[in-house]
């Protein structure tokens, strides 16, 4: 297996990979930008947008649209991110003919109808109560917030209760007019395909989409933290907690990118033997998981901590997660750890090329994250190269046990009063309940 | 699941194409003097299947697909929930967590050592019937080598003792708090469990009651490791680009060995008929609108009102095509999340609706409207243009399934250990192809009767709850 690039005559890319083992097709259409492009008062508007492709065309009904997918056995969904969009397309390949015109209908036609966009408001915000039942969506929502701030990137994807009821018909279409063009957009096909046959069509279908200037996207820089920062969000009777703590982190272009992946491999991002793995799992059972994440965006992401203690060990979990992570700042990683991770992270790079979705995953990350084209074909070569000392002055550079901010999703009653004594005078506190928008 | 991900009944809805052939090569061919070749099958794209026994009895699949860079290593022991007794249930989950401990030959932490920095991703599962253990890697002979010789080794040479225990039951109490105590869904689906039945074992979770939990000791253990995991309780199945004659070879050497094990086979009750309806509500200070939770009985998987069943929860249930997501979703906004399922198990399981509510809409709205499609169904049918729906969502599910070399490696271990036949998987689909409108007009009347169901319905609190 293997992918190619294919220029349609629309001048837009067409990634392929063609894989005769199962009869389904994959397709997908790329959007270069994604909600970072909200404005705060409508924020979650561009999400909102991608789910209305699919509640109307000028063609079809919301209606016609799902019994027509149905009956081919089809799905398409819209996924938005801060930074793309995507329109993802799934058919049996016997049917790829007449998927393919749903499918362009949606992405071309879309006629943001008043009453459905009412109606989807009111599905977002009952969608609202259900996630706020969730601890884990919940720990992920207020750290996002807390950490960027109003930096775009402390925007919410799907928005929020008080922002979702402000957008509005000329805001949706505004922001599918900059968006859906030939210059912002190219697509992606992985299954039983023949290429040429599917590039003849796309450039067919798609010769109707609008041309434009492709969209700029300015992101500011950050603000700067200070201190440690807990955000204690209130929930009742929570017997467990949920913990994030993080920083500012730092992006695939960064030359210590690829030293900080071994690093954060070994200290929380690897398996088993991950150091917050043993320390909280293994020696003393305190939570189910322990791990850490670097997330790249286009500027430097977030490097994250994450454990689930048992209320009663909450405290006592988060003291132990940033003494570690003062430890990991001072000394690094040891040799032992740093031949594990490297050869962990070299060797599992077959993952990343065992399907032809995968395949074609990868050629999406070149043309969306802006990454050089030899990025994943010399992936293992610029792991080989590092050594253990660029490992720990990265870790040195890049890690801020001082500075970091922190959410808790708990009941507060359980630890509120503690928290000073057990983490300095110094640690600002801010208090949430988990019903709160902000 | 060892790490983060979910457990519980676990469900494997599975379809298989109709026009699938299957070509049994071989059969009965005396490979050596310990392993013996039952057959050899051509099963999904390049996929081919060869199937033996060693002669402890351990059950050895082989699915050769040669372009794929990775190979999936599954060992299905036959041995879940179901087998617990009554005070010691979770143990099947518990032995999750166990076997990836010290073993005689390998120090604590070794295997996830070795495993990692070969750039495995390992993890395990258990569910009412089966438990397994898994590691997808590269393909490379030195790594199939040594997966066999870790996995061959903790089916036979695992330490167990006091310090162990202590550790790991603090991390299931930890598990069950995300799974179960603080999850409403989790809640609701344990008291279904309990509710809906009297007498079988499937009457309590699969990760166990917390108070059962606290008191697991090394004695108990040690009876479940030697009387479970055992080669003739077990089968290995290996997904991806693996050589068949080194594998085998290294299979033969690493457990060709273990002695075979006296399986207690304990007498699981038979679930008796459910003569009245069953109901049940709890109030939650944690969530913002009612849900409800019903399960009405079906039989094992095996049997044939399954397709038709699976079908009718698409038909009624699952997706916007749906009659009543179109309803009460769409039309009239009464309902935010709608979906059905069946537990295909080894004994009779549960055909489950889950509903929730939208904020201030009373749960009894959508029983209401449930029960009356059910009679609707009853009545008149399903046209067939809906059950076509059903079908092609079916056959799209069960490919999508199969995308990955873990995804085929779990249809053919479910379909072997419940149905005792892995070759179910690769033709599955036939018995959803052959479903008839007249199918689900029939089985709709057998089973959606009020006698039959178990409602789980939950409150927030400060509403008035009745």
């Amino acid at each position: 297996m293997e992918s190619k690039i294919l220029k349609l005559t629309t001048g837009q890319k067409l990634i392929v990979a063609e894989d005769p083992g199962l009869p389904l097709v994959d397709l997908y259409l790329l959007v270069r930008a994604g909600s970072i492009l909200d404005s705060p008062a409508t924020e979650g508007a561009i999400s909102f947008m991608g789910e209305m492709l699919l509640r109307g065309t000028k063609n079809r009904t919301r209606a016609q649209i799902t019994d027509a997918l149905d009956q081919l056995g089809a799905e398409i969904h819209v996924e938005v991110s801060a930074e793309d969009m995507m329109v993802q397309g799934k058919t049996l390949s016997r049917n790829l003919e007449k998927f393919l015109e749903i499918y362009s209908d949606i992405i071309l036609n879309p006629i943001f109808d008043e009453n459905e966009i009412e109606k989807l408001k009111r599905e977002t915000l009952a969608d609202f109560k259900q996630m706020r039942e969730d601890d884990q969506e919940l720990v992920g929502r207020f750290f996002k917030r807390a950490l960027y701030g109003k930096h775009p990137y402390g925007m919410l994807t799907d928005g929020r209760e008080s922002t979702i009821p402000k957008i509005n018909r000329k805001r949706l279409i505004d922001s599918y007019d900059a968006l859906f063009t030939q210059e912002n957009t190219f697509f992606a096909a992985a299954g039983e395909i023949k290429a040429q046959v599917l590039s003849q069509r796309l450039s067919r279908d798609f010769s109707a989409m609008k041309k434009s200037k492709p969209t700029i996207v300015s992101i500011p820089e950050f603000e700067k933290m200070e201190g440690r920062t807990l955000v204690l969000v209130d929930k009742p009777k929570r017997t467990q907690t949920k913990v994030i703590v993080g920083h500012y982190g730092i992006n695939h272009h960064h030359p210590d990118f690829f030293p900080m992946m071994i690093a954060n491999n070994a200290f929380g991002g690897g398996g088993f033997a991950t150091r917050l793995m043993q320390e909280v799992r293994v020696k003393r059972g305190w939570s189910y998981g322990a791990g850490s994440v670097i997330r790249p965006r286009k500027k430097n992401g977030e490097f994250y901590m994450v454990v689930m203690p048992a209320a009663k060990d909450a405290l006592n979990a988060l003291s132990l997660v940033l003494s570690l992570y003062e430890t990991y700042q001072k000394e690094g990683i040891s040799e032992v750890e740093f031949e594990l991770s490297k050869k962990n992270l070299i060797n599992e790079f077959a993952f990343k090329m065992d399907t032809a979705k995968k395949l074609i995953g990868q050629a999406i990350s070149i043309e969306l994250m802006g990454l050089p084209q030899d990025y994943f074909s010399t992936y293992q070569q610029k792991l080989k190269a590092v050594t253990l000392a660029d490992v720990n002055r990265a870790v040195q550079a890049h890690s801020d046990p001082k500075n970091v901010m922190m959410v808790m999703v708990g009941t507060a009653s359980d630890f509120k009063a503690k928290l000073k004594s057990q983490f300095g005078p110094d640690l600002k506190v801010i208090l949430k309940k988990y019903t709160d928008d902000d | 699941m060892r790490d983060f991900k979910k457990i519980g009944a676990v469900v494997v809805f599975g379809i298989a194409i109709v026009f699938i052939l299957i070509f049994v090569m071989t059969s009965g061919k005396k490979q050596k003097e310990t392993v013996t070749q039952i057959e050899r099958v051509k099963a999904w794209g390049s996929v081919t299947i060869h199937y033996y026994r060693l002669q402890n009895g351990l059950e050895v699949l082989l699915a050769v697909q040669k372009e794929i860079p990775v190979f999936a290593y599954y060992t299905y022991y036959r041995v879940g929930s179901r087998n617990e007794e009554k005070g010691k249930t979770g143990l099947a989950h518990f032995f999750e967590h166990l076997l990836f401990k010290e073993s005689k030959n390998y120090k604590e932490g070794e295997f996830d050592r070795i495993m990692e920095e070969m750039g495995a991703q390992t993890n395990a599962s258990t569910g009412n019937d089966w438990t397994n253990y898994y590691e997808v890697l590269p393909a490379d002979l030195l790594k199939i080598e040594m997966a066999i010789k870790l996995e061959s080794d903790r089916m036979q040479h695992m330490i167990i003792n006091e310090a162990q225990v202590t550790a790991e039951m603090g991390v299931v109490q930890n598990e069950r708090r995300l799974r179960v105590d603080n999850s409403v869904e989790g809640k609701m689906g344990e008291l279904l469990g309990d509710l809906a039945y009297e007498q079988h074992s499937y009457k309590h979770p699969v990760i166990g009651w917390m108070e059962d939990i606290e008191k697991y000791n090394v004695q108990d253990c040690l009876e479940f490791y030697q009387r479970y995991y055992a080669p003739n309780n077990a089968t290995l199945i290996l997904v991806g680009n693996i050589p068949v004659t080194e594998t085998l070879d290294w299979i033969e050497q690493y457990y060709g060995s273990i002695a075979p094990s006296q399986i207690f086979q304990k007498e699981i009750p038979t679930e008796p008929p459910q003569r009245k309806e069953r109901k049940l509500k709890i109030v939650r200070e944690d969530i913002d609108v009612e849900k409800a939770l019903y399960g009405f009985h079906v039989p094992s998987e095996n049997h044939p009102d399954i397709a038709p069943l699976d079908l009718l929860a698409e038909i009624l249930f699952n997706g916007e095509g749906s009659r009543l997501y179109r309803r009460m979703i769409i039309e009239e906004e009464i309902v935010s999340d709608l979906g059905a399922g069946i537990e295909h198990l080894k004994d009779p399981g549960l055909f489950q609706i889950s509903v929730a509510m939208r904020k201030g809409q009373p749960v009894q709205k959508a029983s209401n409207r449930i029960f009356a499609e059910f009679e609707n169904v009853k009545k008149n049918g399903v046209s067939s243009a809906e059950l076509e729906r059903a079908k092609n969502r079916y056959e799209m599910g069960y490919y999508h399934s199969l995308e990955t070399v873990s995804g085929k490696a779990r249809n053919l271990g479910h379909y072997h250990v419940v149905r005792g036949d892995y070759k179910e998987a690769l033709t599955v689909f036939g018995n959803y192809a052959r479903v008839t409108v007249e199918d689900i007009h029939r089985v709709a009347k057998i089973y959606f009767e009020d006698s039959n169901r178990n409602s789980v319905l939950a409150y927030p609190k400060r509403k008035s709850h009745r």
